[in-house]
Parts: C-alpha cells; structure tokens; sequence
C-alpha cells in the first residue's frame, strides 16, 4: 500500500473534526474522498501530508510513518509532502513568478537540481498540462484553468509518489473544468496515483475507482463511486 | 473706532505694546547654562545668573518689569529683530557681524578665550598645537569664528556649553575652546580637564537692542553705565566670581564697544596661531591689537559662497539616511521574523522592542546613545550613534510594516510552498518576501524620505547635516531666506529621485494572484 491511515483523530477548539478514520490507497489507484461541506474531507486531505497536524493514530505514505506531534521542520514531514504533491481549490500560484518558475521552483530549492535542468522539467511538464506557450506567462494573466494545470504541473515537477486534489475544481467555470479534468483523466491513465477531494459526485465518478463518503468527521461508507453515491 | 485702532495696533506691534506696559523683555537661552542664565539646578523652577542679576538691576532702575524670553541662543538676534523680546542679554558678543544686525550698549563683561585638554594631555599646549585635532566649541561662538581661521583644526559645534567639556573628558574630541566663564565653570572643577594655557583673546558681551528703539538704548545703557560707575555690576560679577583684572576695560564703555563693532575678532586673533607666538600676551592691550588688524571688516560673505558647505551637509544628510535606512531594513525584517514566527520568547522580545523604540522620542535615544552611554563605558563617534540612532528607531517601524506585508499575504501561498517539500525559511525567502516587498515599497518609501528629514535631529550629537549646516550659516549671516530655501531645494532634490524610483521599482515588481 502506498498510502495507510489508521485510527486517525483530529480535533479543534474542542470539536472533533476526524474520528477514528481509517483507510489505505493502493500504488495506481484513484481514490475519492466526498461528503457534504464541514465532513471533514479536506482536513484529513491536509493531514495526508502534515498540512493539518492530527492528535491520534498514524499515518504511513511509502515507508514513512507520521505520528502526532512531530514538528514543522522534520525529516520525515518533509519527505512525505515532497512525496505527495498537493493541488489546491485556489491555485495557489506563486503570483510573481512565471509559470515555468512556478514549476521549476520546487526543483531547483527543494530537490537542488540545476538551473537548466529544472526549467527543461518545467517546460516539458507545462506542454504535458498542455501549456507549452504559456511558460512565460505571470499567474495574473492565465484563466483559472491554465492556472489549475500550472498547479498540477507545479505539483508533478517534485517527482512525487502520488498527488492530493483538494476540490481541484471547485472555482471553476464549467468549460474551463472539462479541461482540468481531462488532464487528471490523462494522469490516470498514466498511473499516477491520486487522492480527490470533491463535493462534485459526476467528478468523483468519472475519474475515481473508489469513494469514500465522510460524514460528521467519520467513513460513512466505502466503494466502487456508484454505490457509495448512490 | 478708537479701540479698535488700539486692538490693531496691539496685534501689529505686540513688542512695543508689551514693553510700555512696564516689562522688560530680555531674550536669552537657559539651555545654554551656567553662569550665564539658567535654572538653578538646587531649585529648577528659579531662573539665576549673572546676566539675570544685571536684568533685574536693570529692570529696578528703569522701572520696568524684567521677564526672561526663552530661545535657543543661535537664534536669539533674528528673535530680537522681528520683536519677540525688547533686550538681549545672553553672552552675545560684539562682532561686526552682530553690530551689522542690532546696536550694541557698552559691554557688561571682557571675556577671554580658555582652551581646554585633557588632565593627561602632553602634546597641546597652546593654539599653535591644533591643527590635525579635534576641537570642540559652542556653535555660533566666537571661539568657533577663531578655529574656523586656524588651518587644519577639524571644528565640532555644539549647542550647549556642557557637552563639549562631557566629549573632551570622554576623549571624543582633542580640546574645547571657550569664553573663560564657561571653563571656569564647567571645566575648572572637573578634575579630568587641564588648562592648555593661559586665555587668550579678548572679546565684549554687551546688551543687543534693535536699531530703531533708540530711547530704550539709551536708557539701557545709562543704566548699565550708572551700574558700572556706582560698583553695582563688579559686586555681581564678584558674586558669580567673574571678576578678573581685565573688567577694568568696561570703564572706558561705549567706546569700547564702537571698537569690537568694527574690527572682526577673527582678524583680532589671526595673529595667534603661527605667525606670532607672543600674540596672546600682545593681545591683552585691544590698542595693540587694533594697531595689528586688516583695513575695513566686511559684512559676512553673500549667501551663494555657502552652498559648498551645504552640499557637503546634504551629504552628510544623505549618507547617514542610506546607511541608517540600510541598517532598519535589516533589523526591522529580523524583528519582524522574530515576531511573527520566533515562538514565545522571541516574538515577545520583538514586541516588547517594538513599543519601547516607538514609544519613545527619538531626540531621547540620540542623547541617551551618545551622551549616557559613555557613563557605561561604550563611547560611540558622533556618525556611529548617528546611524545606530536613526536605524534602531526606524527598524520598529521597518518591523511592523513587514510584519503587515507578511500577513497580507493569502495562507495558501505558505500552504503551496510546504507542500512542495520547502522549509519555513525556504518558503519565506523563495515565496512570502518576494510578495511582501511589493506590499511594503510604498511605506518603505515613506519612511525613508521621513528618515532623511529626521536625520535632521542628529545634530544634537556634534553631527553636521543638512540642516545644522543650514542653521550654521544662517545664523552668521542671517540669510535666513535664501538659505532656507535652498536648504529645501537640496532635501527635495533627494526626496523626490527617490520617490520615482520606488514608483519605477513598485510597477517593476507589479502582479496579480
């Protein structure tokens, strides 16, 4: 298994957020993670790669295990989010950079490849979200899904062991969703591993092999999309 | 329509008004201190001096009320000229430059030049000593006038008579020289300070009055003349223990006074120097040295020969602005950082720095820093203290404007840096200052154009800038206007290149999430 959580709790200001959550996605798979707003899904999303610390239970991503408490700077906090990429509902672009410098950032501090090695990585991840003209361009001035596939791009850039959608188009218009969906579609097909959060249940169907609907900050039910909604 | 008439006049000609309503307004600067005029320092709210007693003496014979008008001692002619007290009587001494300006009464006092060393001083003994060192004097003085005519002799002004004898003991400067009540009060009585010499020179204090008040100039100096003919002034200045063999001159009064209106006391003393050792003791006899001095003395120089001396003060002005500014961005970012993100203990230093810096007027920390801490053995030079005056009180400001950059920035920018793996401080310097440097060019801006106005302030601490430059020249020739007002030109001709780099610079960097 690539990703196990077990037993995984969370709880804010006295409210228990995630209780008892457990649950493993396996190497290729796409996993959708679905509930009504306030479930709790993009906590545990964010738990996934320590955005969100969590209070009990563990969590193991490809041999690293992450436990309650650790601290912002650990070893192996950084590896796993260097491990799993993460795409968010807002882009979060880096708006003074170019989209080739957004991709190639990761790269070229984290990783510590060269200059010209980074950008060749950037402009051929940008021409594989389709993109290959607007490597120049500044966030600002893409649409929002030219940005999204930036992100995906920015996300991809790291190498990494699987990639975290939180409501990847959610702050889309609906012709500019086809085009991300297409490219997580073509990531499927590729075999890349992916967790999605989404309170969209077509998307959930259309590129998920597994659901899992959260409720009250528990698994309701888990399965094939269809049955779990219905 | 009579009162009326009586209401504009009052407000036209407040001076003339108050000085027929029984009071005799005398300017002069309690700051400048003892034993002049000034607070007793046993009882603060009592104004003494030798000068306050000649005021009130004054005051008794010709009926009138004496009240004291405060103001800083450079600025006490031009105050005198445009009416804000009737008299001026602050140990201002009689110069062709001064006589250009208000008339002189016959002097009240023959003072003489003391210059002072250090106790373990061995090298300067006499005038002839200084070039190459450090001298410190009273700025407007005519000892300032003097060293400004010695060759190689690098002059400190400042603006009260006790800092420079504080600088001397703590070894800033080389040696002070000053009018002899002063040493004789400050200097004689520290144990740290010597003599170098016996004084030299010789020079008047005598009441200023404007020109045109013609019939209180000559009630003033009758009465001064009755007080020194009756005894009264050499029993005040035995009080003060001012008395010295050369007060015998006053006798000869008013024309005493003509004489020093003439002839320039720098020509007086240039013979001092080099060129003739024994002109100390020549000196003592003012024949002798009337006999020495040039032809005709000139009014001071038109005010265009002094733009060199304020470009080189705007300068100053700037250098300090630039190092002081470099020097808050620095540690405003640090202070920010810390807290922001420095856990506890760090963040509540940071606050705590933060409210004290900002809380407190800078004036205080420029005194504190070059004047107190000496008294814990740290002796910074006048630019140093300058620069770590103005950038540590800057940097609270610098602090908080990036501390509001930082938080201005959306959470998901930190969210999207973490997740590709980035420290806190990778994130912060790849991610989150890039974007705060936009947020914060403008404030930025702003405070270092108020810096450079600020830095105006440094010259509590010896420090020559833009402005004392200003202040220096206009007080000696009371070009108050073209002075000022090129003055102005040279700190706009800074402030506004800057302006339109930031604006170049804020649309370089310009972007949209």
């Amino acid at each position: 298994m690539l990703i196990e959580v077990k037993n995984l709790s969370k709880s804010y200001a006295g409210a228990e957020i995630l209780r008892d959550i457990s649950f493993t996605v396996a190497k290729g798979e796409t996993l959708a993670l679905v509930g009504s707003s306030g479930a709790g899904k993009s906590t545990l999303l964010r738990c996934l790669n320590y955005l969100t610390p969590f209070d009990g239970g563990e969590i193991r991503v490809d041999g690293l295990r992450l436990v309650p408490g650790l601290s912002e700077g650990a070893e192996e906090v950084r590896r796993v989010r260097q491990s799993l990429g993460m795409v968010f509902q807002e882009f979060n672009l880096f708006p003074h950079l170019s989209a080739r410098r957004n991709v190639a950032l990761g790269p070229r501090r984290v990783l510590g490849v060269s200059r010209g090695e980074a950008r060749e990585r950037a402009d051929k991840l940008l021409a594989r979200v389709h993109l290959a003209e607007k490597t120049k361009s500044r966030p600002g001035e893409l649409s929002g899904g030219q940005k999204q596939r930036v992100a995906i791009a920015r996300a991809l850039a790291m190498e990494p062991k699987a990639l975290l959608f939180d409501e990847p188009t959610s702050a889309l218009d609906p012709a500019l969703k086809e085009e991300v969906v297409r490219v997580i579609e073509e990531l499927r097909r590729d075999g890349m591993t992916m967790v999605l959060v989404t309170h969209e249940y077509e998307l959930a169907r259309r590129v998920a092999g597994r659901a899992i609907l959260l409720s009250g900050g528990r698994i309701e039910r888990e399965g094939k999309p269809g049955e779990v909604l219905g | 329509m009579r009162p009326l008439f009586l209401l504009a006049a009052l407000l036209l000609f407040p001076a003339r008004a108050l000085a027929t309503g029984g009071a005799l307004r005398y300017g002069g600067d309690a700051e400048g201190g003892a034993p002049y005029t000034f607070y007793d320092p046993k009882d603060p709210g009592r104004l003494v001096g030798f000068e306050v007693d000649i005021a009130d003496e004054l005051g008794k014979r010709l009926g009138l009320k004496p009240e004291f008008q405060q103001n800083a001692w450079e600025s006490l002619i031009p105050a005198l000229v445009r009416g804000d007290s009737d008299i001026v009587i602050n140990g201002i001494e009689v110069t062709p430059e001064h006589a250009a300006e208000v008339a002189f009464t016959r002097p009240y006092y023959v003072f003489q030049q003391q210059l002072t060393v250090r106790a373990d001083e061995l090298k300067i003994k006499s005038f002839s000593d200084l070039s190459g060192r450090r001298v410190g004097t009273l700025l407007g003085s005519l000892a300032q006038d003097m060293l400004g005519g010695v060759s190689g002799v690098q002059v400190v002004t400042y603006p009260g008579q006790m800092e420079p004898y504080e600088d001397l003991a703590t070894g800033r400067i080389d040696a002070v020289l000053l009018d002899l009540p002063i040493a004789a009060y400050y200097a004689h009585p520290n144990p740290r300070l010597k003599d170098a010499g016996p004084p030299v020179g010789e020079g008047l204090y005598a009441i200023a009055i404007r020109k045109e008040d013609a019939a209180l100039f000559a009630k003033v100096d009758g009465a001064l003349g009755a007080m020194i003919a009756d005894g009264t002034l050499h029993d005040i200045l035995v009080r003060w223990n001012l008395w010295t063999s050369s007060q015998a001159l006053l006798a000869e009064g008013r024309s005493l006074t003509e004489k020093f209106s003439k002839v320039s006391a720098i020509e007086m003393e240039s013979a001092i120097p080099g060129s003739n050792p024994s002109a100390a003791e020549e000196s003592a006899s003012p024949r002798g040295r009337e006999k020495n001095a040039p032809a005709a003395p000139e009014r001071p120089d038109s005010w265009w020969r002094y733009v060199p001396a304020l470009l080189a003060g705007a300068g100053v002005t700037f250098g300090i602005s630039v190092v002081s500014m470099v020097l808050a961005i620095g540690l405003g970012l640090l202070i920010a950082l810390c807290r922001l993100y420095g856990g506890n203990l760090l963040s509540r230093f940071a606050i705590a720095y933060i409210e004290i810096v900002r809380g407190t007027p800078l004036l205080i920390q420029l005194l504190l820093l070059y004047y107190g801490l000496p008294n814990l053995g740290v002796r910074l030079p006048a630019l140093v203290a300058a620069v770590v005056g103005l950038g540590f009180n800057y940097a609270a400001a610098e602090a908080e404007i990036y501390r509001a950059g930082l938080l201005a920035i959306p959470r998901g920018q930190t969210d999207a840096a973490l997740s590709l793996g980035m420290t806190r401080g990778q994130a912060l310097r790849y991610v989150l200052l890039p974007q705060a440097l936009r947020t914060v060019l403008p404030p930025v801006t702003n405070d270092f154009i108020a810096m450079l106005k600020d830095s105006s302030l440094v010259s509590v601490i010896t420090v020559v800038e833009l402005t004392k430059a200003y202040s220096i020249h206009a007080a000696s020739t009371y070009s108050y206007l073209e002075l000022g007002l090129l003055t102005a030109g040279l700190y706009l001709a800074i402030s506004l290149p800057l302006a339109r780099l930031s604006r170049f610079l804020e649309a370089k960097v310009h972007f949209a999430y």
